[in-house]
């Protein structure tokens, strides 16, 4: 083996007399300024890993979030809340038809959900509606429905309408972001309107300036 | 360098290296991913589909919709998915749980299809379009899926068939036929229409900043579209 090396270098070197012969062992040492880029990138990497994976958790999606952060944007809401309670009512008064998603029944009830009567500038249409009902044609985001929808005036107070339609008009699932309703706008309408006995029309309420 | 060991050896480390980042990382990071219960209204998502909506998968598979339908929802910091309205937020991994194999797609020559049962909650315009996808769009360069559909001439009292087109839509060049849809194409429709990954949960939450960027683009405009 030596000697098959030896005479090989001694090839080389025969070949090799110009001044552009390559050194020998030159190539077993490592450069340090590549030695040095090669530890500073592994250490950059190891850094933007830890820093931009999210701890690989599976429910982290935006860049440099760690779980907790995650679960601290999930909306909560505590028991007294109008949203909370709009939530309920929501559920036991409305959800029959208007459904839960919001999107209620196509070509048999509205959907509340991007309704332009629920994102109106100001609540008093619908607080109108809620109190009193409303039958005949009306048009939904750009759909027609004729279906009665009951008055709950004598079912629900002040606060309760104001909560359920705060729910309604502030829901994130929905991507609502409107003014919410206060009891107070709620029981001003309720006294303007004492002696109404029939359902709404959506003529009559296009009638009604959308806010104060 | 005459050994072969080395070779086999970087040979195996390589595959290796590559089925423990590309499988079993991912595995271990999202296979333990389970349906959520949405909070306030108790549903389970994502839902379990219909039967006739899986056989309606397993035709959407064969006829190969994948390759010109992605299902993916962009985040708003990455294109301009949820503006066009394509979906109120990005899709994330449960979304797809439920689906053997999700058919996320890669290219798209169509619309995305990840909301496509939230846009569009008509039956018969969807059989419309696979029937005649210029129809409804004139410059839509999508086949037509005639094969899913009975085309006959139209008994003479009128079609009983509810769900026959020719009746319930202007199709000038078949006037005096009626046209049926198969079962395949009621299965593909009904699997189209339960198309939808628009539940907030968990990780799906959009983060408030990039809330604002959305409306910030004119994602309110997109939303006011039918």
């Amino acid at each position: 083996m030596t000697h098959v090396c030896k005479q090989m270098l001694g090839d080389q070197q025969g070949a090799n007399s110009n001044p552009r012969t390559v050194k020998q062992g030159h190539r077993n040492r490592l450069p340090v300024w590549l030695a040095t880029m090669t530890v500073v990138g592994l250490a950059w990497a190891v850094f933007y890993v830890a820093r931009n994976a999210g701890a690989f958790s599976p429910i982290v999606y935006e860049m440099g979030e760690n779980p907790a952060e995650v679960r601290a944007r999930v909306p909560r809401d505590d028991a007294m809340s109008p949203m909370h309670r709009g939530r309920k009512l929501y559920g036991t008064y409305c959800a029959a038809c208007h459904q839960w998603h919001g999107r209620g029944i196509p070509e048999q009830f509205p959907p509340l959900a991007q309704s332009e009567w629920i994102l109106a500038g100001g609540p008093n249409r619908v607080i109108r509606i809620v109190l009193h009902g409303m039958d005949g044609p009306v048009t939904v985001r750009g759909q027609e429905y004729n279906s009665p929808m009951l008055p709950w005036r004598e079912v629900l107070n002040d606060e309760e309408i104001a909560s359920v339609l705060t729910f309604v008009r502030c829901n994130k699932q929905w991507n609502h972001a409107a003014e919410p309703v206060t009891p107070e706008q709620v029981r001003q309408i309720r006294s303007l309107t004492a002696d109404r006995a029939s359902y709404w029309t959506a003529e009559e309420l296009n009638s009604v300036p959308e806010s104060d | 360098m005459t050994s072969r060991y080395p070779f086999l050896l970087f040979f195996a480390l390589a595959i290796a290296a590559s089925w423990l980042v590309v499988v079993v990382w991912p595995h271990l990071q999202l296979g333990g991913l389970e349906p959520v219960t949405i909070e306030e209204t108790g549903v389970v998502y994502p839902p379990i589909r219909s039967g006739e909506a899986l056989v309606g998968a397993e035709i959407y598979r064969s006829l190969g919709c994948q390759y010109c339908h992605t299902r993916q929802v962009r985040p708003s910091t990455m294109g301009a998915d949820i503006a066009r309205g394509w979906g109120r937020r990005r899709t994330v991994a449960r979304d797809y749980i439920r689906d053997q194999p999700p058919m996320l797609g890669s290219v798209r020559f169509g619309p995305d299809l990840a909301n496509l049962g939230c846009r569009e909650t008509n039956a018969a315009a969807l059989l419309l379009r696979l029937y005649k996808p210029s129809a409804i769009v004139p410059l839509s360069t999508m086949p037509s899926y005639r094969h899913l559909f009975h085309v006959r001439p139209a008994p003479a009292g009128g079609s009983e068939w509810r769900n026959s087109l020719a009746l319930r839509m202007n199709l000038s060049s078949d006037q005096g036929s009626e046209v049926i849809p198969r079962a395949e194409a009621r299965a593909l429709v009904s699997y189209l229409l339960s198309l939808k990954a628009d539940e907030l949960f968990l990780e799906a939450y959009p983060r408030e900043d990039l809330q604002t960027t959305n409306s910030a683009r004119g994602m309110d405009k997109a939303r006011a579209l039918p």
